[in-house]
């Protein structure tokens, strides 16, 4: 059964010198339980990707199914419905809420999800990336890899269908970096999750089930 | 070092000003209301000193009570200068069935020494309008008087004893201040008619006054001329006045004015002062990575601040300069949009000193409110600004800075109150105001405690609201202090306001008298109340009618010893100022709460006695067994205190600071007085009987008065709130500078959310309920600070009845949580505008 499909997706964004074509007719599907790595220069198109499949950019032509469900004519709502606690995103910057401490960075993405068990889930799933000690500290009191891993923490306790990881190492050292792709693999295994793993390092790419290289917005 | 820093302010600024509106706007606003302040009282005063010649009606002016000059004062005035006479009484003016009373007053040919009046409808010089023709002596009379007895030019009306022809109506009195009759009626007769009417005996109820315009030729000043006036008229009983006590009252006045405006100025610069502080510290967020870069080139702490604070101290400059610019040009604007509604004379000039004084009092709050985070961002090591300032990361403030704020706040408070015109009252008023800022400092404080405290009982967006605003970053430190300075300011007014416009429009025409008679004829009093009783008033009733001896007399002599005015007390200066009204009572009034002392027997017919009013005896330094003399009749009396006496001026008695013992001047029998309560019908009906019996007569209706004191009241609240309302528009700037910052700070937690799966409403709806709970909490407790500074001004100052305007409260309260909820909206839809992946892409 595919978990993401996209058919033909072109992407052109404005900018201050006119329009830029970002993706150029790219098409591609992942199974669920797959891992895919996307791999590519910076600029290549690989972040746009991920986040036309997640819904949260707009093709500007082309069709993508999420999880079953085609993206396109839905509402901005209708598509932040669909990822609720099925579809999670692991950013290069970890984005975690600064006001929360690390539990209810976990906590919050739960509730609104409108998962039960919260507590519960949030804390087994901290303690799974090994912060168990940290979950009262605010972001900024952590380091970069505990950021991340909280946010890897954060993406993993709803269990979900599809997960997307955006450069989630690049912010980190090579310890903290192995540590995180770690955690994301074996989620993937245990839970037969999709992971989506934008990454410019080829050891973490090949540990992936397919990897597609991207160059000038499209695939090679 | 300084070239440098000069070089690197330059070319930081060059890059814009962007996001520092409120910076600018917050200073720009309190320097606008102080220099206003300044520039608009000082327009004022000079046009008061100007006309205050023309006020007085001469270079210096004589006053007598109830008797006009004898023949030797008069000669005395003729040698030194050109004299006009005038005197002033109350009468009842009756015409095509109304009677009401009316200010009368009547000139002679010399009239007036200096200025003109302002003359319409009619006769075009007062000569001809005053003058006897076919038998019948002319008047000028407000156009109120016109209006209220429904009369035009040619109309007769009887003013008192005298019937006279109408013949132009007086819009402005060569000597007055706004509109003739602005109070009620008022009608200006020649002298010779109340003379011809014998109304001018002497022990009537009358006021005759003497203006003077010296001799060009004399060898005396006008001090002189004062000196030798009070030294040869000594025991006359004659009150002489100068051009500048002509306007000192309205000067004291302004003064006062002056000092509550430049504490809105500088309340204003406090509530902004948190906007400085907010824009600073965004300012300073975003050139973080600047100063970093410095330090990691090696520049030192001092290059940095004075590269920042040339930025900062320019962009103030500039907010303060353009404030008090703008409060420059305020009497101008005061003058073309108002200008007929304010009776004051105003006389525009560019005064350099009040602007100063609004400049230095703005650059030492942007000192007070920059100076900490320009320190905590200066001192922070180059890894720390690298990842971002946080509360939970707080640098130690340097020293330098660690005392430049609070002496800038000392001196903003020291100067303020220094260059204000009442110290101490502009002191006090600027305390409560700090007072009031650090407890909204405290209210944030626990807002976020309880946010925190609350965030973990409720989930999702709501955990999140708690969590932000318990959280670095909460909005309650921003918004909290500054709205809710704005709006305690609001409230207060509101309050005071509301009870005094209930004071005149509910409380006072159902405790004061409906009607006030005078000038009851000492041997008519009988029939009087005959009279009265025949309409139906319970004249047995003291809660209905009383009446009395009036007399009116001026205080003299304490313990033996001369009034030196300067060592009464200021609120009671009124007391030994002028003539006083006096009366004689048996028995002791029913309200009276004697504080001290005893009355005496209603029998009693010895020397006679006393009883002060305790707030005027305290004033004069008078106890019980000290002696008070006073002039009365032209006979100089003296009393010992008995007993002191607590008044309640708005309520219904005997309200005057001194009832004397009878006896001693029963003899004299001087009129009556009396009050009465009745209904509107009844009221008309006394007044139509009283016309008919006993036309001398006056009859006062309060009701009419109480109309006018509200309408005035109304439109001097329009003023006040304008003027309060300066401090709730930097609130409200504040507010709005917290919109933009958090909007421009939750964009990527929105865009978060958003992946999350969270709705649009449900993140519009945390940041409405964000913003609504700061709001109401700094609107509850606004309103509470408000209320409780209203109460000493209502209850001690106005001595009005209290009562809570809740309407008014709720409607502050709900517009405040209203417009933080809808602000906090709209700040959510601009954080949710673009797309999140954007964002996202944007700060990774």
């Amino acid at each position: 059964m595919q978990a993401i499909s996209l058919n033909e997706i072109y992407l052109t964004l404005s900018s201050a010198s006119g329009p830029v074509e970002i993706l150029k007719g790219v098409s591609f599907a992942a199974e669920k339980g797959e891992t895919i790595a996307i791999v590519g220069p910076s600029g290549s198109g690989k972040s746009s990707l991920i986040s036309v499949a997640a819904g949260l950019e707009r093709a500007t032509s082309g069709s993508v199914t999420l999880l079953g469900e085609s993206l396109s004519g839905k509402s901005e709502d209708d598509l932040a419905r669909l990822r609720r606690g099925r579809v999670s995103l692991v950013f290069q910057s970890f984005h975690l809420l600064p006001t929360m401490n690390a539990l209810d960075n976990v906590r919050a993405a739960l509730e609104i999800a409108g998962l039960g068990a919260v507590q519960e889930k949030a804390e087994k799933s901290l303690s799974s990336v090994g912060l168990s000690d940290r979950i009262d500290h605010f972001p900024g009191q952590l380091s970069g890899g505990e950021q991340q891993r909280v946010a890897v923490a954060r993406a993993i306790a709803s269990d979900p269908d599809v997960i997307f990881a955006d450069e989630p190492t690049g912010n980190l050292d090579t310890t903290s970096g192995a540590a995180v792709a770690d955690l994301l693999f074996k989620m993937s295994k245990e839970k037969g999750a999709t992971l989506i793993i934008v990454t410019h390092d080829i050891e973490l790419a090949k540990r992936a089930d397919r990897i597609l290289e991207m160059r000038d917005g499209r695939f090679q | 070092m300084n070239g440098l820093a000069f070089q690197i302010a330059r070319r930081e600024l060059s890059g814009g000003t962007k996001g520092f509106w409120i910076y600018l706007a917050c200073l720009a606003l309190g320097a606008f209301a102080i220099a206003a302040a300044g520039t608009v009282t000082d327009s004022f005063n000079r046009g008061l000193v100007a006309q205050q010649r023309t006020l007085l009606g001469g270079d210096i002016r004589f006053t007598f009570a109830q008797r006009r000059a004898t023949v030797e004062e008069r000669q005395w005035m003729d040698e030194r200068g050109t004299v006009s006479e005038r005197v002033s009484l109350n009468v009842m003016g009756e015409a095509l069935g109304k009677r009401r009373q009316v200010d009368l007053r009547a000139v002679d040919d010399q009239h007036p020494l200096i200025g003109a009046p302002i003359l319409s409808l009619g006769a075009t010089s007062l000569d001809t309008a005053l003058e006897k023709k076919n038998g019948v002596w002319g008047a000028a009379v407000s156009a109120s008087t016109l209006e209220h007895f429904d009369l035009s030019i040619g109309d007769e009306i009887t003013l008192g004893p005298l019937n006279v022809e109408i013949r132009t109506r007086l819009d402005r009195s060569a000597d007055g201040l706004g509109t003739e009759g602005t109070f009620g009626p008022s009608a200006l007769v020649r002298i010779e008619a109340l003379i011809e009417a014998g109304r001018l005996s002497n022990g009537q109820l009358f006021r005759a006054s003497y203006r003077m315009v010296r001799a060009p030729a004399s060898e005396n000043s006008i001090d002189e001329i004062s000196t030798a006036a009070q030294e040869s008229w000594a025991d006359a009983g004659m009150r002489v006045r100068l051009p500048a006590d002509a306007v000192d009252g309205l000067q004291n006045l302004l003064a006062m004015l002056n000092s509550f405006l430049s504490v809105i100025g500088v309340a204003a610069l406090v509530a902004g002062g948190v906007g400085v502080a907010q824009a600073t510290s965004s300012f300073l967020e975003t050139r973080i990575a600047s100063i970093a870069a410095f330090k990691a080139l090696g520049a030192d702490i001092g290059l940095i601040r004075a590269s920042y604070a040339l930025q900062l101290g320019g962009l103030a400059a500039l907010g303060a300069m353009t404030g008090a610019l703008l409060g420059a040009a305020a009497p101008l604007a005061l003058q073309v949009f108002a200008g007929d509604r304010i009776p004051l004379p105003q006389i525009l000039s560019f005064d350099l000193l009040p602007l100063a004084r609004a400049f230095l009092l703005s650059i030492l709050s942007a000192i007070l409110f920059a100076a900490p985070s320009l320190g905590r961002a200066v001192a922070s090591s180059p890894s720390l600004l690298f990842r971002r300032l946080s509360a939970d990361q707080v640098t130690p403030m340097p020293r330098l800075e660690k005392f430049l704020a609070p002496i800038a706040g000392i001196s903003l408070f020291a100067f303020a109150a220094i260059s204000s015109t009442r110290p101490m009252v502009t002191l006090m008023l600027l305390v409560g105001a700090a007072i009031a800022y650090f407890l909204f400092l405290g209210v944030a404080v626990l807002i976020r405690r309880t946010a925190k405290a609350l965030s973990g009982r409720f989930s999702g967006i709501q955990r999140l609201a708690f969590s932000n605003l318990g959280g670095p970053g909460s909005l309650a430190p921003t918004v909290a202090p500054a709205l809710g300075l704005g709006l305690a300011l609001l409230t207060l007014v509101a309050v005071v306001q509301q009870n005094i416009l209930k004071q005149v429009q509910e409380t006072a025409p159902a405790n004061v008298p409906s009607l006030v008679f005078s000038q009851i004829p000492g041997d008519g009093f009988e029939k009087f109340d005959l009279i009265l009783a025949s309409t139906g008033i319970d004249i047995n009733d003291p809660d209905i009618f009383r009446r009395a001896p009036q007399m009116l007399g001026r205080v003299i002599s304490l313990n033996g010893s001369e009034i030196v005015e300067e060592e009464v007390a200021e609120s009671e200066r009124w007391v030994v100022q002028g003539e006083i009204g006096l009366t004689y009572l048996a028995a002791k009034p029913p309200e009276a709460e004697l504080t001290k002392g005893r009355w005496w027997a209603e029998d009693y017919r010895g020397p006679l006695l006393a009883s002060v009013e305790h707030e005027a005896a305290k004033g004069l330094g008078l106890d019980v067994g000290d002696s008070i003399g006073f002039r009365i009749f032209g006979r100089e009396v003296v009393a010992e205190v008995a007993s002191l006496r607590r008044v309640d001026w708005g309520g219904f008695g005997a309200n005057t600071a001194v009832i004397l013992s009878p006896g001693t001047l029963e003899a004299a029998r001087p009129s009556h007085f009396a009050i009465a309560k009745a209904s509107r019908a009844k009221e008309e009906t006394i007044i139509a009987l009283l016309g008919e019996q006993l036309p001398d007569v006056v009859v006062f209706q309060t009701s009419a008065f109480l109309a006018i004191a509200a309408r005035l009241l109304g439109d001097i609240s329009i003023a006040i709130n304008a003027a309060a309302g300066i401090v709730t528009v930097a609130g409200l700037l504040v507010l709005m500078g917290a919109f933009a910052s958090i909007t421009r700070k939750r964009r990527g937690e929105a865009a978060l959310l958003k992946t999350f799966g969270a709705s649009k409403a449900s993140i519009l709806g945390l940041y409405a309920s964000e913003f609504a709970i700061v709001g109401a909490s700094a609107a509850f407790i606004g309103s509470v600070i408000g209320v409780g500074a209203a109460w000493p001004v209502v209850v001690n100052v106005f001595e009005a009845e209290w009562h809570i305007p809740w309407m008014t409260i709720g409607i502050v309260f709900g517009t405040a949580i209203f417009a933080a909820g809808i602000g906090g909206a709209i700040s959510g839809f601009f954080a949710l505008s673009p797309p999140p992946a954007r964002v996202l892409r944007e700060s990774k």
